[in-house]
């Protein structure tokens, strides 16, 4: 090569020039005349040093990462190649991971601290004292103890009705966190929230995808994403809408890649052009709020273009039920009539032509699938949306089907986890039911009388005139009597009629997400623990949020890694560890348990949430702050109920998270299994054999960790081999193993089939009056939307939606690691061309945005971009704007935070906030 | 585009190009009457190692890591590794010229070899500033084969009236500096003669739409055509005219000489700058 | 076996993982940015920053378009910065990466100059922390040289510290949806033309400066992706043609002015 030639040349012209001696005789040169200069060392790594596998941090779909260890300090992390789902690749929030320890990052907590300032606000700064441990539980027993004392004081037991039972919404504990903890934390935060006696327990999941377990499980019985991130590489057609995968959830777009080489299109809705949409074979814009319109009229355009699968429909649904009027199937097709192309244009914007487009493309190209995220669960009638899409893909008969199926992608890393250890309010691990009243109770004394005389379920359920599917919430029960060694039922208990009820499960849901904060403010929660969570970012309504977090009668307990926003309103600061200094299994979206490793151990005083809680619960109860109703019950009768809480606590000291899993196997349905036979810990398996031809040839990967339930991979395929005999996941979890199309449980409020409804704050009084927004007196709107700060369109013409980006994880971690925040400094507001030429505007100046929340307005800058454009609703432009979320007044670069804005108004069915979409008005500022 | 070669670079160009042209010149007038031009000889040959070194000063403050300069001359390939071995080269000729005109007294053919060998270092040292430049076709206003020639021209001009400069004091040396005055006039004529066909034929038009009516004009337009060329001119010829009937004032050939001089450093700064944003 | 790298823009979702993979590896400091438009960031390649993806709104035939480009050094198979270091501080290595060896650069930035694509920088801050955050890595700073990354040039070496370990460069190892490819140069070169015949589109880098080792399938022309047309010639024939032209010129300076001595001179002579 003439290049290399000429370097060799001079070389040699220079020896002649020079002679090689005269020149090494020059003392300090760094003369080389070998054929390449020495080349730096290569770094060692990759290969040297420990590798520790373990599972990223930030999203569900749960990616493979290892890190490099030398001489006890972690010093790279990156994707593990063999990793199914990722393969080595990784998003650019995994790269970063290594600025979460803390030998690279002052900024994280390691010491407890305690607040000094006794004034609280944005303004307020704590003045942090450093405490040891020992102080801060002293300071957190006392305080739990001296709530639920005067709590008992006011509500003494036994109760007027002679019960000794306690309400789950009364008592003035609450909880909120986490989903980045472990199951095994999760399942202890619940049994800790239960042993307390307080059902206020919440966690992100209620404003990720509650909605989600509202609408598949009352169409399909299981609450969660059908199929898994690999599978969607089996599909033909590819649905986004509500998500943007590309951006949220990286290497599941891997994968919707591998779908597109194989020829799958892929439909992108978005009220924004994303990063997934750049990939998309067609793409529209829509206005956000208006899902249920759009897929009503696929259904309509299903059924009047002859594309339903009328065998599977027959086969695995209830459409050929009679209702009143006719079958149900009939009622569906009435219901969808009124979506036609032109109305759903006018609701939505989106061009009759191109809707027809999208419908012919997606109903006739299978097997399809639908991807969705909280684009689509974060609305007041999120849960119709879904149990719209769920309708469609049974139309369609794509569900139980690889390359279908209805993908519900779950947030954080463990989301689907600490939903499946029901870190909620309204629900014991796995979505059983709370009691709901004292008869609940009687009628669970009876059950346990009836299985206590051996009687076959089917006569049980009988007795009770339900389902026999319907008697697992009594006998979860059950298995938590046994388990934590506590007591529900009556005594006598050969006497469930007139006995007096006893319940250490408290009675009826605790407060949603959006109340606690309401109920802060109310003075009614007077000790606020939240673990792992930041909602004085992440929740809507922020002004009301921050008051709340700065009243002076809540003691707030936080356990975060860095000072974040809510941290900044804490009483007690405790320091975490993170998600790489310690081990338990993390579930992902896909429904797959992995098991997390310990890289390092937390750094100086930092804990895990597993040491946190154990220790909690030991201290209150030696505080006395923890007396359950069957001990007061006990002591005031002098009887024995065989409860022995404390003796059912006992998880090893340190606590192990493998003890936690194994009660985990025994109690929680979906999970039993994980723990096989032989005592192994199936969530660890790293094994890419496949388990059968199947197997092989959809990417199942059946021998790498645990699928709930039964290790089925793909729900409700009929013939998939599953890990125990009763094959949980092949079929419909309902009474007749068939889906739900008419939920008759919703019917009475007008919902047995889904229709449209505006948000709260719609733009257009018209299309408001025609589909009434579920809030004040609509009919099925709940409690909670009957207090709301709603704007009006007069002044906030303007529609808002808030959204993701890829390089940042909701609203700490990130924020406190350089690299990302180089790629996105601060938040903006993205607008369109139109818009910012009538308010003046262009890309980088500053402009305030207000709402009915905030109607100050915050100050962000504006980036002009054709991303956004208005929409044509009811004939009217209507302009749409969008902002980023991730950012608050704390971290290493601090900004507007979006949810000042948005509205706290909740879904009527899983009272998930609608932060999706506000009215809003925009100027110069 | 950032510019990582601006005023340090432009200034060691402009140095060495001075340096280079006053020992070229001081070397010819030598030759051609050796009695006549022995102060103007003296002077140029005195002052061309000096401007360089300070030239070279320049090239120091520019280096990322001064103190390896060593290995600068490793790449033969490469026309820093020549630059740096002429001006090497040069610098020893140079002094040692300087030795001989004054300490050290040796023969006369060993006086002309070492003066041939410097006017020929001279040369390559005032051309090769143009060719380390104008083989980057990276940089497309660069990439012109006039830029090397443009450079010698500049060189030589510049080179001449800073030895003017010198002599302005020693009223015996008028009429050669009478003559440096007359010599002007063809070098300013080449010059902008190359510099309006280099404009016209380079391939970079964004860039001489940026020294002509852009950004750079006023550099340009200003400092290099009107400053470093056309006053010169216009004092020359008015030097000449006037000549005839009497003798120009000092004053009147310091300013048209410093025109030159600026003009010569701000053209070497203006096409710097032009190749790079 | 020599290697290439294949950027397939048409499957890139601007993720950036690249960027932030090689910040890690190499241990490159953040930059300070803001948000000015478009999503790009750093604005620009600079000596902490070794790759960036540029971003570019666009809209064709009234579809809206977003185009994510990965830019960084192409790792030319006759590398011009090579070619005109002073003090060979850069080479090409048999498997394809062009690497600058910062133990032997001087500062001069001749490299940065000489690079047709403009993708050397000079570093004149050095490795340093943002907010006390450490780097990671074996040790914190530059772990490539033991004279600190200050004054001098730096660029993305293809990783060839982890190609020397069986490994492929971290952006290539990263990249999700397998826009970036790595492989046999040959073979990357016949994929890039089949995989650019599918999308109706264009590669780049196959003939530019007589071939890189980075080859790009484009869906866009690449000047309207912001990437410089760069001549398919060769440094060394870039050279040579400029050598030919100044001597060129010179001999037609000098014919021009021995006709001007030579119709000047007698006539002074004769005055004499």
């Amino acid at each position: 090569m003439e290049f290399e030639k000429e370097v060799k040349l001079s070389r040699r012209d220079f020896l002649k020039l020079s002679g090689a001696a005269a020149a090494s005789s020059m003392a300090g040169l760094s003369f080389s005349f070998s054929e390449a200069y020495a080349l730096p060392p290569p770094k060692k790594k990759v290969v040297a040093g420990q590798q520790i596998n373990t599972i990223c941090y930030y999203c569900s779909v749960g990616c493979g990462i290892v890190a490099t260890v030398i001489d006890g300090k972690a010093v790279n992390i990156e994707g593990d190649p063999e990793h199914p789902i990722n393969e080595g690749t990784l998003c650019s929030k995994a790269h970063a991971l290594v600025q979460m320890y803390a030998h690279n990052n002052p900024h994280r907590l390691i010491k407890p601290l305690m607040r000094t300032n006794p004034k609280k606000g944005v303004d307020q700064e704590p003045k942090w004292r450093e405490i040891s441990w020992e102080e801060a539980f002293a300071a957190i027993a006392a305080k739990v103890k001296a709530s639920v004392d005067a709590f008992y004081k006011e509500n003494p037991l036994p109760d007027k009705d002679g019960n000794y039972a306690i309400s789950g919404k009364k008592f003035p504990v609450a909880w909120v966190g986490s989903a980045y903890s472990h199951n095994e934390e999760n399942y202890l935060f619940r049994k800790l929230s239960v042993l307390l006696g307080t059902n206020n327990i919440e966690h992100q999941a209620r404003r990720c995808h509650a909605s989600t377990v509202a609408a598949l499980a009352a169409t399909y019985g299981f609450g969660a994403m059908t199929n898994h991130f690999i599978d969607a590489k089996n599909s033909k057609c590819i649905m986004m809408i509500g998500s943007n995968a590309a951006e949220q959830h990286p290497i599941y777009f891997r994968w919707v890649t591998r779908a597109k080489e194989n020829g799958a299109k892929l439909i992108v809705l978005d009220p924004r052009f994303t990063r997934s949409a750049s990939k998309a074979d067609i793409f529209t814009w829509f206005r956000p709020g208006t899902d249920v319109a759009i897929f009503m009229g696929l259904i309509n355009y299903a059924i009047a273009n002859n594309l339903v699968d009328s065998a599977y429909v027959k086969d695995r649904t209830d459409a050929d039920k009679e209702l009143a009027g006719g079958k149900i199937y009939e009622e569906l097709k009435k219901v969808a009539s009124s979506y036609t192309v032109e109305e759903v244009s006018k609701i939505t914007g989106i061009p009759a032509d191109k809707f027809r487009l999208i419908a012919d493309t997606y109903c006739r190209t299978k097997p399809g699938t639908i991807l969705y995220s909280m684009g689509t669960t974060q609305h007041t009638n999120a849960t119709q949306m879904i149990r719209a899409y769920a309708i469609l893909q049974l139309l369609l008969g794509n569900v139980g089907v690889p390359g279908g199926g209805v993908n519900a992608i779950r947030g954080i890393s463990n989301v689907q986890g600490s939903t499946d250890m029901a870190t909620l309010a309204h629900i014991l691990p796995p979505y059983r039911r709370v009691p709901t009243n004292a008869a609940d109770i009687r009628g669970f004394q009876k059950y346990k009388n009836l299985v206590a005389e051996k009687k076959p379920a089917a006569d049980i359920a009988a007795e009770f005139k339900i389902a026999p599917i319907d008697l697992r919430h009594y006998a979860t029960w059950l298995l938590y009597m046994k388990h934590w060694g506590i007591y529900a039922g009556t005594y006598p208990e050969n006497d469930p009629e007139k006995g007096a009820v006893i319940s250490d499960l408290p009675i009826g849901a605790g407060n949603s997400s959006v109340e606690i904060y309401r109920s802060v403010k109310a003075g009614d929660t007077k000790v606020l623990f939240v673990v792992g969570e930041n909602p004085a970012v992440s929740n809507p309504n922020l002004p009301d949020v921050m008051a709340a977090l700065s009243s002076e009668s809540v003691f707030t307990v936080v356990m975060e890694m860095f000072e974040s926003e809510t941290a900044h309103f804490a009483d007690i600061l405790l320091p975490a560890s993170s998600l790489l200094e310690k081990e338990g299994s993390v579930t992902n979206s896909g429904r797959w348990a992995q098991w997390r490793n310990v890289t390092q151990p937390p750094p100086g005083e930092a804990k895990t949430d597993l040491w946190f809680v154990d220790e909690l619960f030991k201290r209150l109860r030696k505080a006395g702050a923890m007396v359950l109703p069957s001990e007061k019950f006990q002591k005031d009768r002098g009887a024995s109920l065989g409860t022995d809480p404390d003796g059912k606590w006992n998880y090893g000291s340190p606590p192990s998270a493998e003890a936690v899993l194994k009660e985990i196997n025994a109690t929680n349905a979906l999970y039993m299994g994980i723990i096989a036979a032989d005592g192994k810990n199936l969530a660890k398996r790293r094994d890419k054999t496949p388990a059968d031809e199947m197997d092989a040839n959809y990417g199942f990967f059946k021998n790498w960790g645990f699928s709930w339930p039964d290790n089925q991979r793909v729900l409700y395929k009929t013939d998939e081999t599953a890990v125990l005999a009763r094959a949980l996941g092949r079929n419909f979890f309902t009474a007749d193993k068939k889906a739900i199309i008419y939920a008759s449980a919703w019917a009475a409020k007008g919902f047995g089939i889904p229709v449209h409804n505006e948000p709260a704050e719609s733009p257009d009084a018209e299309l408001r009056d025609k589909y009434a927004p579920l809030i004040g007196t609509h009919p099925a709107a709940p409690p909670a939307n009957k207090e709301l700060k709603i704007g009006d369109a007069s002044k906030y013409p303007i529609v808002l939606t808030t959204f993701r980006l890829s390089e940042h994880m909701h609203t700490t971690m990130t924020r406190n690691m350089p690299w990302l925040n180089e790629l996105m400094p601060e938040p903006f507001v993205e607008m369109n061309p139109s818009l910012a030429g009538k308010l003046g505007v262009k890309s980088g100046d500053f402009v305030l945005v207000k709402s009915a929340r905030k109607p100050e307005g915050i100050k962000i800058k504006a980036v002009v971009t054709n991303r956004v454009k208005p929409l044509t609703i009811n004939s009217k432009p209507v302009e749409i704007v969008a902002i980023p979320w991730h950012w608050g007044f704390k971290s290493l670069n601090p900004g507007s935070s979006a949810n000042m804005l948005t509205i706290d108004a909740i879904d009527a069915w899983a009272s998930i906030p609608e932060t999706k979409v506000a009215l809003c008005s925009v100027e110069k500022a | 585009m950032s510019v990582e070669w601006g005023l340090d670079i432009a200034a060691y160009l402009f140095l060495a190009g001075v340096g280079a042209g006053a020992y070229l010149a001081a070397v010819v007038a030598s030759r051609t009457n050796r009695k006549k031009y022995a102060a103007f000889s003296a002077a140029g040959i005195h002052l061309s190692w000096v401007v360089t070194i300070i030239g070279i000063g320049a090239l120091f403050l520019h280096l990322g890591r001064p103190e390896r300069f060593i290995s600068a001359y490793s790449n033969l390939g490469s026309w820093i590794t020549l630059g740096t071995w002429i001006l090497t080269l040069f610098v020893g000729a140079g002094i040692l010229s300087s030795l001989f005109l004054t300490k050290v007294k040796v023969s006369e053919g060993a006086t002309s070899a070492v003066q041939f060998i410097g006017g020929v270092l001279a040369f390559l040292t005032a051309i090769y500033t143009g060719i380390l430049i104008s083989v980057l076709n990276a940089k497309p206003l660069w990439y012109s084969p006039l830029i090397p020639w443009l450079f010698v021209v500049s060189a030589l001009s510049t080179g001449v009236v800073a030895v003017g400069i010198l002599l302005l004091n020693r009223p015996e040396q008028r009429e050669v500096v009478n003559k440096i005055d007359r010599l002007d006039i063809p070098l300013v004529i080449v010059e902008i003669a190359i510099i309006a066909a280099f404009l016209a034929t380079v391939g970079a038009r964004d860039a001489v739409a940026n020294l002509i009516y852009g950004s750079l004009s006023a550099m340009f337009l200003g400092g290099v055509l009107l400053i470093g060329l056309l006053v010169p001119l216009g004092l020359s010829v008015y030097a000449v005219s006037a000549e005839r009937k009497k003798p120009v004032s000092p004053s009147v050939l310091t300013l048209g000489f410093v025109c030159v001089l600026i003009g010569g450093f701000v053209l070497r700064y203006a096409v710097l700058l032009a190749g790079q944003i | 076996m020599a290697y290439a790298m294949l950027v397939d823009t048409t499957k890139c979702t601007g993720c950036r993982g690249c960027q932030v993979a090689c910040k890690r590896w190499n241990e490159l400091s953040p930059e300070k940015t803001t948000l000015s438009g478009e999503w790009t960031n750093p604005p620009d390649l600079t000596g902490q920053t070794w790759t960036v993806v540029f971003f570019k709104e666009m809209s064709k035939g009234g579809e809206m378009q977003w185009k994510f480009t990965k830019w960084q050094c192409m790792h030319c198979e006759e590398p011009p910065c090579a070619s005109v270091c002073p003090s060979l501080a850069i080479s090409k290595t048999p498997e394809g990466p062009v690497v600058i060896d910062t133990t032997r650069c001087i500062g001069c930035k001749y490299c940065v100059e000489a690079c047709p694509f403009d993708a050397v920088r000079f570093d004149s801050r050095g490795t340093q922390e943002l907010y006390g955050v450490k780097l990671g890595g074996i040790k914190a700073g530059d772990i490539e040289s033991g004279g600190g990354s200050v004054g001098v040039a730096r660029k993305c070496h293809m990783c060839y510290n982890r190609i020397a370990q069986g490994r492929k460069p971290a952006c290539v190892e990263t990249c999700l949806t397998g826009a970036i490819q790595f492989g046999d140069r040959a073979e990357i070169i016949q994929k890039a033309k089949t995989r650019a015949a599918a999308v109706n589109g264009y590669v780049y880098g196959e003939k530019e400066a007589g071939g890189t080792s980075v080859v790009y399938v484009l869906d866009a022309p690449p000047q309207e992706l912001g990437l410089p047309a760069v001549t398919p010639k060769r440094y060394s024939e870039v050279k040579a043609d400029m050598y030919k032209s100044i001597g060129g010129f010179g001999i037609i300076g000098a014919i021009i002015l021995g006709l001007v001595y030579y119709f000047t001179k007698p006539k002074a002579e004769e005055a004499k």
